[in-house]
């Protein structure tokens, strides 16, 4: 048996798993292809490095808000700093918004109480991130 | 980039629900509670017919703006 992972011709890891060595060629349909890996990797946190000879690198981390909690009246700010450019912002909860930050910084306030999801998406080369953030 | 988040107005609608008083009794209540609650209210209700209306019409009211609430988070 062998792991491996199928991935698209950008590097993005589509599905990891194990298989029979003979049948690791079977694993990609058409535009995909097929890599050996030392296990089952998550898509989330390993792209493939497709420059050259395909490569497994980790995909960098986010950056992390700098608190969870934050009062719901407008002025109080929630701050993500060095975000890469850019990076997609997707805002669920009693706000629902979606934007690109582009100058690296994300700060958020809120004018409602409630609990916001706040998903990163920066790309193939980092992982995406996803916080919640408790307005009271 | 700031962002000054504006909550959706059915959140707000949703929000106000929950501040009533009388919503949140009803939420934190079980089956069997609120059917006292509803017969407290029709035994506190003058005893015309036009106070049974009043309780009958706010209890409705009550419940369509629940529902209304709901379906526009559904859709």
């Amino acid at each position: 048996m062998i792991t491996f992972a199928v991935y698209s011709a950008a590097g993005a890891i589509l599905r990891s798993g194990v298989c029979p060595t003979s049948m690791i060629t079977l694993q990609a349909r058409a535009g995909e292809a097929v890599v050996e890996t030392g296990a089952v990797l998550d898509d989330r946190l390993w792209r493939v490095d497709v420059s050259g000879d395909p490569l497994i690198v980790a995909r960098t981390a986010l950056p992390a808000p700098s608190k969870t909690t934050a009062l719901a009246n407008g002025v109080d700010v929630v701050s993500w700093s060095g975000l890469p450019n850019p990076t997609l912002v997707i805002v669920s909860g009693p706000a629902a918004e979606s934007f690109s930050v582009t100058d690296g910084t994300l700060d958020l306030t809120f004018d409602l109480a409630g609990a916001y999801t706040v998903a990163l998406d920066a790309g193939l080369n980092h992982s995406p991130r996803r916080d919640v953030i408790n307005a009271t | 980039m700031r962002r000054d988040l504006t909550a959706r107005a059915d959140a707000r609608n949703l929000a106000a629900l929950r501040a009533d008083a009388d919503v949140q009794q009803l939420l934190d209540a079980s089956h069997a509670q609120i059917a006292a609650w509803v017969d407290a209210q029709v035994d506190a209700a003058p005893n015309t017919i036009a106070g049974l209306k009043a309780v009958i019409k706010r209890a409705l009211r009550l419940q369509l703006r629940l529902m209304v609430v709901v379906l526009r988070r559904m859709t």
